[in-house]
């Protein structure tokens, strides 16, 4: 384990359980179960992804984390408390960034702290404002408007306002999955750097092997529908990761094996 | 590696009316090149003899018009009778549709129940309901403005809903997750994503409020710009209705123009579409 959880404020409290979810449909009359008996665990402290085929329901997994949906069977608990609606100390990063056009960079990242459930002092919310448009690399954007940026830029943005909060666990849907390749790497190397300074127990959505093994410690498989957990693999790459990183062997053995494991499962659910 | 990004995109502020300066100067010329050709036409036209009957005026006999109007007839006062006029209707009409407009973009049921009647109600000419206020409420100014109210509370209640509406669900979903409450929600976020709306729906608003307004003073009224063109028309004096109907055009134009230059100050955020 490489990513570890000693170094930081992650407490047991963090943990994010999914024990023996089930969501079904019922669509024109037929029964559509999506998800039955899922179950893992995100430890505290500890960045895991989410990959399966599309369509399996790891959107719907993370909307049950976020407290948006909510399972037909078995838990989400975060800590000891079950989910059951949406609340600050999870924050979730969209991948449609999501960010209010009508309030600048640092007022978007500042949004969370004015509210009712989670408001600071003026001077403090300024400081934390400041330390993440410098780790988002914000600073000259901090008086733009949305309108003004790139999607990477906005991508930014959520992120910040997601931190900002300082939420126990944070939620990433599909984060990069609109941002071209190259924004796409740098973004994945931003947040690394970020998970490494600030780390928090995060669950990450994507439907990118690369992504996934870059960014995790640990890679949840899903499989085909009904989804249930296919593999968890343990992704024993030291941090700090960098552009090299995914030359490595030990990355395109892990790559390759992920990649083997959907395809069987894409194949599975054509037949 | 970022920093070099973001020396390179260094973002552009300030830009509401984007593009060159040689590019506005090149639209300001074209436009008023159009509008000499218009004239031109119009002069040709009315030399020409084509029309028949009494003709139509010259542009040059109508500015001449125009200026005696202004001077000894005081049209200033009609410009202003109907100005006033539509300015009350537009602002009691819009602040009614306002809380109804949010009402019914927030309650599903609510809009299931009013959409019919809404429909109806802006479908219906408000012209058509003159009558119908000079035998309840008799000919007086508060049947105009009450004509008007009306005329301005529908046009701006439908778009004002559907504007609402529209608000993209992410973003109510971003600010609960934030932390926000039912009230945090709705004035911190739909709120401010609707401002849009709003100046949008006075201004069709403002657009039908013109066209019922003079509609109504050819009907009755003593003063207003309807009621000098129909007054003109009552002795044939042709030029004058034509420097009435001109006005007509000029005080809605620029209402218009005062108030999106309102709404580009207050809403240099918004993502233009084109």
């Amino acid at each position: 384990m490489t990513l570890t959880a000693e170094a930081n404020h992650a407490t047991a409290s963090d943990r994010i359980v999914f024990d023996g979810i089930g969501k079904h449909y019922t669509r024109d009359g037929d029964h559509l179960q999506v998800l039955d008996d899922c179950s893992f665990t995100v430890e505290p402290g500890e960045f895991v992804s989410v990959i399966g085929p599309s369509g399996c329901g790891k959107t719907t997994l993370l909307n049950m984390a976020a407290g948006f949906t909510s399972p037909d069977d078995g838990s989400v608990r975060v800590g000891s408390a079950v989910v059951d609606g949406p609340h600050p100390s999870r924050g979730v990063v969209f991948q449609q960034y999501a960010i209010f056009g009508w309030l600048t960079v640092a007022k978007n990242i500042e949004y969370g702290l004015t509210l009712r459930a989670n408001r600071r002092p003026k001077a403090e919310r300024k400081d934390v404002v400041q330390r993440y448009l410098d780790l988002m690399g914000l600073e000259r954007f901090a008086s733009a408007y949305p309108k003004e940026l790139s999607g990477g830029m906005r991508q930014r943005v959520a992120i910040a306002r997601a931190y900002a909060t300082d939420p126990r666990v944070l939620l990433m849907d599909e984060p990069f999955a609109a941002l071209d390749a190259q924004t796409r790497e740098r973004m994945q190397e931003l947040l690394h750097e970020t998970q490494l300074s600030e780390r928090r127990t995060a669950l990450f959505i994507t439907h990118s092997v690369e992504e996934a093994i870059f960014l995790s410690n640990r890679v949840v498989v899903l499989s085909a529908r009904p989804t249930d957990v296919r593999e968890v693999v343990d992704v024993a790459i030291p941090a700090p990761r960098s552009a090299e990183t995914r030359l490595s062997p030990q990355f395109v053995e892990l790559r390759r094996h992920l990649e083997e494991l959907l395809r069987s499962e894409s194949v599975e659910r054509v037949r | 590696m970022t920093t070099t990004t973001v020396a390179r995109s260094a973002p552009r502020r300030r830009s509401p009316a984007s593009g060159s300066l040689s590019g506005t100067t090149r639209r300001v010329g074209l436009g008023i090149l159009g509008a000499a050709l218009a004239i031109g036409v119009w002069y040709l036209v009315s030399v020409s003899g084509i029309v028949s009957g009494r003709g139509i005026p010259r542009p040059d006999e109508v500015v001449s018009a125009g200026r005696i109007l202004f001077t000894e007839q005081d049209l200033l006062f009609d410009v202003r009778v109907s100005m006033t006029r539509v300015c009350i209707g537009v602002t009691v009409g819009s602040l009614l549709a306002l809380p109804i407009g949010f009402l019914l973009a927030w309650y599903p049921t609510l809009r299931a129940m009013a959409e019919p009647l809404v429909n109806f109600f802006r479908a219906l000419p408000p012209i058509a309901l003159v009558p119908l206020a000079i035998v309840y409420i008799g000919i007086g100014e508060d049947a105009r403005i009450s004509i008007l109210v009306y005329a301005s509370f529908f046009a701006a209640v439908i778009v004002l809903f559907e504007g609402i509406s529209s608000i993209d669900p992410l973003l109510v979903r971003a600010a609960r997750v934030l932390g926000a409450n039912r009230w945090e929600v709705f004035a911190r976020t739909v709120v401010p994503a609707s401002i849009p709306h709003l100046f949008t729906a006075v201004r069709v608003a403002l657009g039908v409020s013109w066209a019922t307004v003079v509609a109504a003073e050819l009907v009755a009224a003593q003063r207003g710009l309807g009621a000098a063109v129909q007054d003109a028309a009552t002795f044939y004096r042709i030029p004058d209705m034509f420097v009435g109907i001109a006005m007509i055009g000029f005080a809605a134009l620029f209402m218009d123009l005062v108030l999106k230059l309102v709404q580009s100050r207050l809403t240099t955020w918004q993502e233009k579409t084109r």
